[in-house]
């Protein structure tokens, strides 16, 4: 007999969540359909955050990450947002290791204050990409985590190792100076 | 989910709207695969919840009997049985308990190289899990051994030898199902 109507109240699991359990156990053919469908957006957010000499390498690090620590994703959340926060938290950590959070929000806070009052040269015009990435890197960050992912200040906080106050002083001034690159046109 | 900041202004979210994705210039799977290949090996267990659950499952059971048990024995008694290490070899089974010894016995001997196929925190897990067992057998093994008319005990050790094996079981059907 074949069934040709869905079967009402039997719960369902998504291909991505079925590819993550095989993937679990072992099964590279489904860990590469998962790869295939998130490279880009992880991809993206490695060069946004870290910048584009980095990206292909972290990258690489946040699937093997992802392979490693598959066992236990357990599928409370879809498999993109934990991977994604994966990506966000191999980036960090990357980051920490490179250099003292203190010192980086040091450079940052000078970076933008140079950033807000030099304007790109008249013609020159900047997508919102390019200036991204002429931002201070720690500064960048907590724009990319908050207005592009959409992340709180508390979260962001968190995850640098600051307090929201800092978060959100840091982003003002990275939104200044976006908008002051982005309006030299 | 924004937060109490101040609204982006309208140039802003409207280049935020158009970001998009891109992927990497090059395909990095052809770096990424051999890089999982080294990491995981083969056949090892992932499935730690079903093992995990079977193996709590057993001591729960073994423990609560245990303690129901205990509690009922006469008080010089109880100390005997609780400070005792007497290891399950040294006690003369019954016939059924020894075909059951027998049977945990030959699955520990399939197991031993199996269990170095897992993950380390999965190993841990299964051998604290039937350490806790081998300690509940032990107890039964020596209560049985001091009062031999014990009904009770008997049965108490006959079925934590059985849940032993069940927990063996369990962990040989999922070690077999991976590799």
């Amino acid at each position: 007999m074949t069934l040709t109507t869905p079967l009402v109240g039997v719960p369902t699991i998504d291909r991505e969540t079925l590819d993550a359990r095989h993937a679990a156990g072992g099964d590279e053919a489904a860990f590469e359909r998962l790869y295939r469908r998130h490279v880009a957006r992880i991809h993206t957010l490695t060069r946004r955050m870290a910048g584009p000499d980095k990206a292909d390498e972290i990258t690489q690090d946040v699937f093997v990450r992802a392979w490693d620590k598959l066992p236990t994703f357990r599928a409370e959340s879809a498999f993109g947002t934990w991977l994604y926060r994966l990506a966000v938290n191999v980036v960090l950590s990357r980051r920490r290791s490179e250099r003292s959070e203190r010192a980086a929000l040091l450079d940052d806070d000078s970076a933008l204050e140079y950033q807000t009052a030099k304007h790109a040269p008249a013609g020159m015009r900047l997508d919102l990409e390019h200036a991204m990435a002429k931002l201070p890197e720690g500064a960048r960050q907590i724009f990319i985590l908050h207005d592009v992912e959409g992340w709180t200040h508390e979260e962001i906080a968190e995850q640098l190792g600051l307090v929201p106050g800092t978060s959100k002083s840091q982003l003002s001034r990275a939104r200044a100076a976006l908008r002051s690159m982005l309006d030299a046109r | 989910m924004h937060d109490d900041t101040e609204p982006l202004d309208p140039v802003l979210r409207e280049a935020i709207t158009n970001l998009r994705d891109t992927p990497p210039a090059s395909d990095l799977w052809a770096t990424i695969a051999p890089r999982l290949s080294m990491r995981r090996p083969k056949g090892s267990i992932l499935l730690r919840w079903p093992a995990a659950l079977a193996a709590g499952v057993a001591i729960a059971l073994v423990s609560a009997g245990g303690t129901h048990y205990l509690m009922r024995v006469q008080p010089t008694t109880r100390a005997a049985v609780t400070s005792t290490t007497t290891p399950v070899t040294t006690v003369a089974y019954s016939a059924a308990d020894s075909t059951l010894e027998s049977a945990i016995r030959q699955l520990e001997g399939s197991l031993r190289s199996t269990m170095a196929q897992l993950d380390a925190p999965t190993r841990q897990g299964i051998s604290r899990s039937l350490d806790v067992l081998d300690r509940a057998i032990a107890e039964a093994a020596a209560r049985r051994a001091s009062a031999p008319d014990d009904l009770r005990a008997e049965n108490y050790l006959t079925n934590t030898l059985r849940k032993k094996l069940g927990v063996l079981r369990t962990v040989s059907t999922l070690t077999a199902r991976q590799s």
